[in-house]
């Protein structure tokens, strides 16, 4: 679909590939200002007790310590990310006072001249505990005589999500076929390449500058402004290169806090870089979740009704558990269409580490239950899993129970495609013994009305300027993670101004200078700072056509922009050089910088979030998967031969970004599948480093044959919508599904390892004798 | 993790560095590629004050195999071992099994005779050495001793090298030119991984279709030590080996394996892992012999 497009829809490298790939990308933690101090966390050994005393008197002696501090000396206010948005959230202290919550929980901090003396430091911290009795899992923390992680939280219960729609009971009663089914997500951690990392200057005059590792620099701002009790002119935050965030990186985290509290005290900068093992054990992680879902049909396929609960193991912390509980009954209504629905969650608190967001956020655990349960209704129907998800599936015009508007594509579309693509009903059922076939769909958001700054503030917002060079700059404040978002933009304003990929620069989001972009999340870069681009360059493009058609004597709405010139369409002779036009305007507006201005702020209608009713995004898109499996029966191993896997994404923005986040979705699904698991006991996670938690390398990694079914949204920038996390979800079910169609056994919990699949073939076996 | 406070010592000549040794004994640990000992240290699970490295020493990183036997000198690192043509022709089993351990970088840097010292009991390279019947030099200022692989494992972490002694090569037989060999590691993932089990099996066929005059087996990461399993060999030797002679070795090997349970598998796993190993083993070795 190409429409005479000079840029979209081509394949574009990354505009950060070279510095990236050559090493040469400052990072933050390149960064090193003059008399900079190292940061180092001192964090608790025990997952649930009350801090009698704290004694840093001998590690104050030590050489080379500047600063150190505790939560006696930091101001006493509590923080959490939807603080703003939900006040009552808040729930973790900057340090914590009275007791700790689980083992890593943020004791003290030191800062030092040196990153060992730090280290040695907090050996020399005196702390004394008072245990209390723990609760690591989600029956222990519920049960009524449960002692409280925190005071305020009755029943342990952090946050709870509900919608019902419809009549569930009814639907239930006019279902043909009925089941319910338990359903076992692990937790896994980001793995970002680059760990946190923040260095935090806090001047004399009481302005505090953050360089982070953060995909949110605003909200970061915001909550820094209110737990230091300053103004939010004061705090500035840059975000650097950051090596990948995937949901990690969106939060105000204690080494934000930390450093800068640090650095107020020593009047020094403060550096402080998590290690992996704080990665694992300190920061946070993907929900484990326990899913009951409860599926009514027709005969002939139709969902009835559908009710589930949801438990989700939030940690110690709220974090980002709010929208969690909300967003896991959200993702149950997407892809399919549904009579009756009735979906409550219930985030608990347990002494284990913070849960908070990662791609897909929430999405990847209720799709799990929900994709193998599709697959076992197919079966108890006699119907082949692909009619069942077409019969089923929203297309374009829809409007969801609970109000979600479908804009563009089909689900139909994806799982045709996927099923032609992979000879889906020429295997299916006819593979060799312990050989298999799998089928999942996938439904997700496309930017989001949701912010945690409150209600209707989330938007983006985007600044050009243009150069009497002929280039131009845009002033982004949505942040580049690593998802490839800064090529993107860098795109759309090029196609919108006719000017090359080479004449755009593109900034470091910055809260002082740049616009501001509520958070690089929900997969709205593109859709969101993708209109605000476009709007931007068109108004720009708007004020140079006014000057250059004063100048040519033309009508402004007969110019067009292409080629690096703006000239009267059908006559490129008749123009002047793009370079020439930002001169002219300039000019003509008395050496005025030309500037364009554009934004996006979804319209979503009214929004009840404690019914879960209306459209929560302003865009939505369909994915399916088909993953072919064989088993090795002596070992329960499972290798993937393939996945093909079909997503509407809208217009290509840029085919090779797109191809990437479709590849990188799946080696996250293939891990979340077999090989990632944080392993916690009481509290202790037992693998944190990279030796014994497991991603998959590329060997691990099936032949991708990735489809992108293009529609073309009608809110989206030139019809893009999102690609980023709408496509790790179906990995791992479509896995489950084929691991089901070679061997008769049905996995509900993961991840699969080959001891758990050994074990029921093995009982199989045993059976069928 | 940062590194624990220590003294990099760089002696030029081996006597020197026993000199070392002697001087710091009980402090001084010795420093071949580092890939274990300093991912030790920063856990913190040994802090040595001095490391006295062998790099400078010359005349310890050689492959040669000049009078038909192999010498692997102390210093050689995994990937030359493992891309050596010649230890690729006549000592397969032993490139393949420097090529399963950790990843490219890392064998850049490691070593065959540190993976050995380092005595982790899934050390990769210690199964398809024992069933070579190698043997290492272990030199002194004393003198100089020569002990068999076999003999070398006392415990995880723990070998018959004494106070002051230095690997200085090891030596591996020439191999039977109509023997097969295969290690057969398993793990959970194609690399970067450690052995569930890890499954060393040579197989010397005697032109009597179906018999072989020797076999050797041994196995990595379920027992303290690497194992040898003589009675499954013994089990294999000089029959007509079909299907369930081959399932009462590989039950042997899996009885007398003793793995223990952690994160990375159960020891019930491993044991059954140690059965269907063994069996394959012996298939693909005796697949590569025939193919002689």
């Amino acid at each position: 679909m190409d429409e005479g497009h000079s840029v979209i829809g081509k394949p574009t490298p990354r505009v950060d590939g070279i510095e990236k790939a050559s090493g040469k990308a400052i990072y933050t933690n390149d960064l090193i200002l003059p008399g900079m101090l190292h940061g180092k966390i001192l964090r608790s050994p025990y997952p649930h007790a009350k801090i009698i005393r704290i004694d840093t008197a001998k590690a104050e002696k030590l050489k080379g310590v500047t600063a150190i501090i505790t939560g006696q000396d930091a101001p006493k206010i509590k923080y959490g990310f939807t603080m703003a948005a939900a006040p009552e959230s808040a729930d973790q202290y900057l340090l914590a006072r009275d007791k700790v919550n689980y083992i890593g929980d943020d004791v003290a901090a030191v800062a030092a001249i040196e990153e060992d003396v730090a280290q040695e430091a907090l050996d020399l911290i005196e702390v004394d505990y008072e245990r209390l009795p723990a609760l690591f899992n989600i029956p222990e923390a519920t049960k009524p005589d449960a002692p409280l992680i925190h005071e305020e939280y009755p029943g342990n219960i952090s946050a709870k999500s509900g919608m019902e729609f419809g009549n569930v009971e009814e639907g239930f009663g006019e279902s043909d076929y009925i089941r319910e089914d338990r359903f076992v997500t692990q937790s896994v951690q980001h793995c970002s390449m680059e760990t946190h990392v923040s260095v935090v200057n806090y001047e004399t005059s009481g302005k505090v500058t953050l360089w982070t590792s953060t995909q949110s620099p605003f909200i970061i701002k915001r909550l820094l402004s209110r737990v230091l009790g300053i103004q939010e002119k004061d705090v500035r935050v840059i975000k650097p290169c950051i090596g990948g965030a995937f949901g990690g990186k969106t939060e105000l985290l204690p080494l934000d806090v930390c450093a800068a509290l640090l650095s107020k005290k020593s009047g020094k900068p403060v550096k402080i870089v998590y290690t992996r093992e704080e990665e694992f054990t300190a920061s946070r992680r993907r929900h484990p979740m326990e899913i009951v879902l409860k599926i009514g049909v027709k005969r002939d396929g139709r969902i009835m009704s559908r009710a589930a609960k949801i438990m989700l193991d939030g940690g110690a912390y709220s974090s980002l558990g709010q929208p969690a509980a909300f967003l896991t009954t959200l993702f149950l209504t997407l892809p399919y269409r549904q009579a009756n629905i009735r979906f409550e969650s219930y985030r608990v608190y347990t002494n284990n580490s913070p849960s908070g967001a990662m791609r897909g956020y929430g999405a990847p655990q209720v799709q799990l239950a929900s994709e193998v349960q599709m697959d076992m209704v197919a079966e108890e129907l006699g119907m082949d899993p692909v009619a069942l998800r077409i019969r089923n599936g929203l297309r374009a015009g829809e409007t969801t129970l609970s109000g979600l508007k479908m804009t563009s594509g089909s689900l139909e579309e994806c799982v045709q495609k996927v099923a032609t693509d992979s000879e889906w009903s020429k295997k299916y059922k006819n593979l060799q013994p312990f050989k298999g076939i799998g089928l999942s769909s996938v439904g997700f958001m496309s930017g989001s009305s949701l912010s945690p700054l409150g209600p209707f503030t989330a938007s983006s917002s985007i600044l050009i300027k243009a150069n009497t060079d002929g280039t131009v700059i845009i002033f982004s404040g949505a942040s580049e993670i690593g998802q490839g978002s800064d090529t993107v933009l860098c795109q759309i304003v090029a196609e919108e101004l006719g000017i090359g990929m080479e004449d755009i620069k593109i900034t470091l989001p910055d809260t002082d200078l740049t616009p501001p972009d509520t958070i690089s999340a929900s997969s709205r870069v593109t859709f969101m700072a993708g209109n605000a681009a476009k709007r931007a360059a068109f108004n720009l493009k708007q004020k140079l056509f006014k000057a250059v058609a004063e100048k040519l004597e033309a009508n402004v709405n007969d110019l067009e922009a292409r080629n690096k010139r703006i000239y009267i369409k059908g006559s490129p002779e008749k123009g002047v050089a793009f370079a020439e036009s930002v001169a002219i305007c300039q000019m003509s507006q008395k050496g005025m910088t030309i500037i364009g201005e554009g934004s996006y702020n979804p319209d979503p209608g009214p929004l009840d979030i404690h019914k879960g009713s209306g459209n929560y995004s302003p865009a939505y898109t369909f994915g399916a998967v088909v993953a072919e499996v064989e088993v090795d029966r002596d070992t329960g191993k499972v290798e993937v031969n393939k996945l093909s896997f079909c997503h509407d994404c809208g217009r290509v923005i840029n085919l090779l970004g797109v191809e990437g986040q479709l590849e990188g979705a799946v080696s996250m699904g293939v891990g979340y599948a077999f090989y990632e698991d944080l392993i916690v006991k009481d509290g202790n996670t037992l693998n944190p480093g990279f030796l014994d938690y497991k991603m998959p390398t590329v060997l691990e990694i099936p032949e991708i044959k990735s489809v992108i079914v293009e529609s073309n949204d009608p809110g989206g920038p030139f019809g893009a919508k999102e690609s980023g996390e709408g496509a790790v979800s179906p990995v791992a079910p479509a896995i489950l599904n084929a691991i089901y169609n070679a061997t008769r056994i049905r996995l509900t919990d993961l991840p699969v390892t080959p001891e758990k699949l050994l074990r029921e073939l093995e009982k199989a076996n045993t059976i069928s004798k | 993790m940062r590194l624990p406070k220590f003294e990099h010592l760089q002696p030029t000549r081996l006597d020197e560095a026993f000199d070392l040794l002697e001087r710091h004994k009980g402090e001084a640990k010795l420093l071949a590629g580092g890939t274990d000992i300093i991912v030790r240290m920063k856990h913190r699970m040994m802090t040595p004050k001095y490391l006295v490295s062998l790099s400078r020493i010359p005349d310890l990183d050689y492959i040669r195999s000049d009078d038909g036997a192999l010498k692997i000198g102390a210093m050689a690192r995994l990937n030359d071992i493992g891309d050596h043509p010649v230890v690729n022709k006549d000592w397969a089993i032993l490139a393949q099994a420097a090529r399963s351990i950790g990843s490219v970088q890392s064998r850049n840097r490691a070593t065959m005779a540190g993976n050995i010292c380092n005595a982790s009991p899934s050390a990769d390279s210690a199964p398809s050495l024992i069933a070579l019947n190698s043997q290492v030099v272990l030199v002194s200022k004393g003198g100089e001793r020569i002990l068999p692989v076999e003999e070398f494992f006392k415990g995880p972490g723990e070998t018959a090298i004494k106070a002051g002694e230095i690997l200085k090569e090891i030596q591996v037989p020439k191999m039977n030119p109509k023997s097969g060999g295969y290690y057969l590691k398993y793990s959970m993932r194609g690399a970067m991984d450690l052995a569930i089990v890890g499954v060393a099996c040579i197989v010397t066929p005697n032109g009597k279709a179906g018999y072989c005059e020797d076999v050797r087996i041994v196995l990595g990461a379920v027992c303290p030590t690497p194992l040898r399993i003589r009675e499954a060999e013994e089990a294999l030797k000089n029959k007509a080996v079909d299907e369930a002679v081959l399932e009462k070795a590989a039950r042997i090997a899996m009885d007398e394996s003793c793995p223990i349970s952690d994160v990375r598998s159960s020891a019930e796993y491993r044991k059954k892992m140690v059965k269907v190993m063994t069996r394959r083993a012996f298939n693909k070795a005796l697949s590569l012999a025939k193919a002689k």
